[in-house]
């Protein structure tokens, strides 16, 4: 996370002042969003969930501890907010709703992609979460744990069952190297 | 299918996400949404002016029947 904003900017942000937040969303915004874009993979998607993360920072404003790391917070309202979108568009890909959101490179072949993106989209969203940043965005461990407040042992736990549920449904889908 | 091989299959398929930025301003959304969410809606001012109404009305006509129930809440 970049430089962490001054404690009087917090202070005032915590009691409700717009200009303070507003000062807040232009540092924080390029950076959430890069997160969210990573989990999301959708432009318009993220930029939905980046307006759901800092509404929902505003509406919880009085329980931030400006002694705390504001960047880190926000962080983890962001992914929580990914993540539940990741649930909603997998209930709605599973009832044929929304199509697969996950962009194919040029040339690659739309049958694998789509196949691919099937077994991924099938994961439930909290190992897709740390799927999508190991595997995917190659983030270390360790960011991945501080990004998602969670144990270096249960990030690597969720990738394993990650890895264990994708290998077998390439093998249904006869994705092969 | 190894983890080397599954990794590989991933990459293939998705590529990595380039640092990006919204493509529009969207602090006028986030603006418009807390406004949305924290003013009170018409139906609301409705509801509230009902209840200090209704109990208006009943201290003027059967105020010792209201008490009465109030030192019972």
């Amino acid at each position: 996370m970049q430089n962490e904003p001054d404690g009087d900017l917090l202070r005032r942000f915590v009691h409700g002042e717009e200009e303070a937040f507003h000062a807040l969303f232009r540092q924080f915004e390029r950076e959430v969003y890069g997160w969210i874009l990573r989990i999301v993979r959708d432009a318009s998607g993220a930029e939905d969930v980046l307006i759901e993360t800092f509404w929902k920072a505003y509406r919880a404003r009085a329980r931030f501890d400006v002694s705390r790391s504001f960047g880190a917070w926000l962080r983890g309202i962001a992914i929580n907010a990914a993540r539940d979108y990741l649930r909603d568009a997998r209930s709605h890909a599973a009832s044929g709703l929304v199509a697969d959101r996950l962009e194919a490179p040029r040339g690659q072949d739309h049958g694998f992609t789509e196949s691919v993106a099937r077994a991924f989209r099938r994961l439930p969203a909290k190992l897709q979460v740390v799927a999508t940043l190991a595997l995917i965005e190659e983030r270390p461990y360790a960011e991945i744990a501080e990004a998602l407040n969670l144990p270096l042992g249960t990030v690597k736990s969720r990738l394993s069952r990650a890895v264990q549920k994708l290998q077998k449904e390439f093998v249904r889908l006869g994705v092969g190297p | 299918m190894t983890d080397d091989e599954l990794k590989n299959i991933l990459r293939s398929a998705f590529p990595r996400v380039e640092a990006q930025e919204p493509s529009r301003d969207l602090w006028p959304s986030i603006v418009g949404r807390v406004e949305t969410r924290t003013s009170w809606s018409m139906l609301d001012l409705y509801i509230v002016a009902a209840v200090i109404a209704a109990t208006a009305a009943a201290l003027a006509m059967v105020p010792q029947d209201v008490l009465l129930l109030a030192s019972h809440l």
